[in-house]
């Protein structure tokens, strides 16, 4: 489906990206109707981030998340113990079911007529359901039970959901990327699942599109040197123990800015090239921490004595799950649109589930003291997105094109990541591989124009 | 026999003692079933009960079901 802009005559969406000049019109960021065609378009299609396995151990435990712009419950059934994930409406007239953060329900009532679902989402309540001058033969029956979405996924602890029951399976979402996330939810010892999440989300609300620091920001290899400056100064940019990090062996690897034009995922990436794993170095302000981390960094060699590292970020370095999931190795990071200039920022900082209490105490001070409320980098960040979109909105501000030509022409195809285009660190190699893909999802009329991506049609744009 | 005690369901003090009725606790209902407590939510309004006497439905006797406090005619336990 192509949408017409009126406030810009009637032009296609196509039309608003330059391919040639490497620029896309503002208007794609301020734009209500392009926003409304985002949520049907992208975000009732794609794999979404709901959370970690590790917030909802026990029976009965559920959280709320979102999917784009709606809240889901996402609750471990007492019965079967299965995580599921259902959109958080009643089905009789609409109100929200739940109304905490997190917890542990035997049902989930609705409070305006009391309806109640149990932790499979069935239906197994109806107030008045029995009353003689009530339903009768009308009572509602299973089918009106919460609304699941239509495929979930716990991938190696981090679960993840669709509307779209025609999306292809999350490891073919997630294309070459597979073999990242899956590191990425390793735990220091390279053991798969191995993390549990510090809880709850931390969550920011930004006055800013969803595109600024979800497309835009996310794998920014350019603003740190700038933005974080302030932290910098303020002695802050030394990660865990100031100064302390001694060089290791060097490791043969390098750094790139890598996007799928066909998936849409990248970001900057380090690759590996060669088996093993770069030696431990000690980073670590507290006691004991550092000698916990070289030990499962030895188990961790010795796993990979022959296998070679998946790309991932590293030395500053991220890369993003289309549409907007930003995943490290300790950290996952992803945003809810609320409307065209409203996002909410979550975040989830994991640690070795099993690792002793000094160091995920010391783990979660880290955390903290980078992200979050109270956290020094991410206000950095915070401040630049939040100028970014009034700046950018005003009928004047709004005729200008941002800027994506940083690297345009210069990417090349790499073996090690079939499909995937790779160019240089600091380039915007990993934004225009998103709008490759935004633009796809934005004109396919279903997931059959968006898969198989690398067969049949390239999505390449630029 | 136990002793039991009667829950008084009637008036503001009913709605506190209907949410915290604990399990174990015997209800009648107003169609004459019986059933006994197995786990109440704490949400105000329902708990869930396995059927111990149905007077209109005998294949009841046995299950759970979740019951409206309006449902109910007296409570003891
Ligand atoms: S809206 Fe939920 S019971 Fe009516
Ligand atoms: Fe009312």
């Amino acid at each position: 489906m192509v949408t017409i802009l009126r406030a810009r005559g009637d032009r296609s969406i196509r039309s608003f990206i330059d391919y040639e000049r490497g620029t896309i019109s503002r208007e794609l960021y301020v734009h209500p109707d392009i926003f409304e065609q985002e949520m049907e378009q992208i975000f009732q299609r794609c794999w979404l981030f709901l959370g970690h396995e590790s917030q909802i151990p026990n029976p009965g435990d559920f959280i709320v998340s979102r999917m784009g712009t709606e809240e889901v419950i996402v609750v471990r059934d007492r019965k079967d113990k299965q995580i599921r994930a259902f959109l958080n409406s009643c089905r009789h007239r609409g109100m929200k079911v739940c109304r905490y953060d997190q917890g542990n329900n035997l049902v989930f009532t609705c409070p305006f007529h009391a309806w109640t679902y149990d932790t499979a989402g069935k239906l197994v309540g109806v107030g008045y359901g029995n009353h003689p001058e009530a339903y009768g033969d009308t009572r509602p029956g299973d089918q009106w039970g919460l609304a699941q979405v239509a495929q979930f996924k716990n991938f190696h602890g981090s679960l993840w959901a669709t509307w779209d029951p025609k999306a292809p399976s999350f490891e073919d979402y997630l294309g070459p990327f597979t073999a990242s996330l899956r590191h990425c939810l390793q735990s220091s010892d390279g053991e798969d699942g191995g993390l549990e999440m510090f809880t709850p989300f931390q969550r920011h609300r930004l006055p800013t599109n969803w595109k600024v620091p979800g497309f835009t920001s996310v794998t920014d290899g350019t603003h740190a040197a700038m933005t974080h400056r302030s932290a910098a100064a303020a002695g802050l940019h030394e990660d865990r123990g100031q100064g302390k990090a001694k060089p290791g062996t060097p490791f043969p690897r390098e750094m790139y800015a890598i996007g799928d034009h066909n998936l849409g995922h990248g970001g900057q990436c380090t690759f590996y090239n060669q088996p093993g794993v770069p030696d431990y170095t000690d980073e670590w302000f507290e006691p004991g921490v550092d000698d916990y981390f070289r030990e499962t960094a030895g188990r961790k060699a010795q796993l990979y004595a022959n296998r070679v590292l998946a790309p991932h970020g590293w030395g500053g370095g991220h890369f993003a799950i289309f549409p907007c999931v930003m995943v490290d190795s300790w950290r996952i990071r992803w945003y809810h649109p609320h409307e065209t200039g409203m996002v909410e920022r979550w975040t989830l900082c994991g640690v070795d589930k099993n690792a002793p209490k000094h160091v995920k105490n010391a783990v979660r001070h880290y955390v903290q003291r980078y992200n979050g409320p109270t956290g020094f980098f991410e206000s950095d960040d915070m401040e630049n997105w939040n100028y970014v979109y009034p700046a950018s909105r005003g009928v004047r501000a709004r005729k200008l094109d941002y800027f994506f030509a940083n690297g345009l022409g210069h990417g090349k195809y790499d073996d090690r990541l079939p499909g995937v285009v790779v160019n240089g660190a600091y380039t915007e190699e990993a934004q225009r591989a998103r709008f490759s893909r935004w633009l796809a999802f934005m004109e396919a009329k279903s997931w059959d124009d968006l898969y198989p991506v690398n067969t049949s049609k390239n999505h390449r744009i630029w | 026999m136990a002793e039991t005690k009667g829950y008084d369901l009637t008036g503001k003090g009913g709605i506190q003692a209907w949410s915290s009725l604990p399990e174990g606790t015997k209800l009648t209902l107003l169609n004459g079933a019986v059933g006994e407590i197995i786990a109440n939510p704490h949400d105000g309004g329902w708990v869930l009960i396995k059927f111990q006497e149905h007077p209109h439905d005998p294949s009841k006797v046995g299950q759970e079901e979740y019951v409206f406090f309006n449902e109910v005619q007296t409570a003891a336990g």
